[in-house]
């Protein structure tokens, strides 16, 4: 009896936990790379856009999917100067995991 | 035991209320339950003309208005930067209808859909989802809740998208990439 109920307290404690993982926002940070920092995994991206920090750091995963002209590319390639797209997750913008990185061609 | 005469027995008590009751029912089957109930099982009510002709059910057809007695208009022209998106929503009644059109300067990625009130995002429900410059045409709303456009700039060059529309909504509010939302005042033709 205390097993089960213990495996239920656990199933139903996980359950909150994904929940409240799963929950995050949608951000999209468009602009060029300041640097990425290959050791600690974080592209920095400098963007005008409003509600944003003017650089916005953004979390790489080993899940993150990086194109260009969609076909995948190695994390190696995000260079300082390239125009990018990332969308990413996050409670707020001081807290993004990158899920795409896109290299496009520079604003007209 | 002796009885008087003119005293009733017991069993002419039982054969009257017997007799009282078969009479009760039948009155009850035969004009009561047809007059009182419209509940015919025997026709009677009908061939002594007691129960009245039901009128023919009419279901009413769903209101184009959800509900809501207020038309709305609205102008909106939005300015996408490039490779950015933006959504322009509706509050909108189930059964409620909006007509619409929108054109844009160049090509965007249009997806027209609708959130259920209380669904959380990604729960949206798709109506059509393609890269083209202009769409027009009419909505009605399958539930109540924001229905509306996703529109992105796939390319490197702003991009202008001016909306039209006309409809039963309540309210209009313009998402944002970076998590901003403002709400547009729609106006009475």
């Amino acid at each position: 009896m205390r097993r089960r109920l213990s495996i239920l307290i656990t199933a139903g404690v996980l359950l909150a936990l994904g929940g409240y993982a799963g929950a995050h926002d949608r951000y999209r940070v468009i602009g060029p790379v300041i640097e990425m920092d290959q050791k600690n995994s974080v592209l920095k991206v400098k963007t005008n856009e409003k509600g944003y920090p003017p650089i916005v750091e953004i979390d790489i995963t080993a899940k993150t999917k990086i194109e260009r002209d969609g076909k995948p590319i190695a994390r190696a390639a995000l260079k300082r100067g390239l125009h990018v797209v990332v969308d990413a997750l996050g409670d707020d913008v001081f807290g993004l995991e990158a899920v795409t990185v896109r290299i496009v061609p520079a604003p007209k | 035991m002796s009885v008087t005469p003119g005293t009733p027995t017991g069993s002419s008590v039982a054969l009257a209320t017997i007799t009282a009751l078969a009479v009760a029912g039948v009155i009850l089957f035969v004009a009561v339950l047809p007059a009182e109930y419209g509940i015919d099982p025997l026709g009677t009510g009908r061939a002594l003309g007691l129960v009245r002709p039901q009128p023919a059910s009419v279901e009413e057809p769903p209101a184009a208005n959800g509900g809501d007695t207020n038309i709305h208009v609205d102008v909106a022209e939005i300015e996408i930067a490039p490779y950015d998106y933006v959504e322009y929503k509706y509050r909108l009644a189930q059964t409620a209808t909006m007509l619409y059109a929108w054109e844009a300067t160049l090509p965007v990625i249009a997806d027209f859909h609708g959130a259920p009130d209380g669904a959380s995002t990604g729960n949206e429900v798709s109506i059509e989802r393609q890269t083209k410059r202009r769409a027009s045409g009419t909505l009605t709303a399958a539930f109540s809740g924001m229905h509306g456009w996703y529109w992105e700039n796939p390319g490197n060059t702003p991009i202008r998208v001016k909306l039209t529309t006309a409809g039963f909504y309540t309210s209009a509010v313009e998402y944002r990439s970076n998590r901003t939302r403002q709400v547009h005042e729609v106006r009475k033709p």
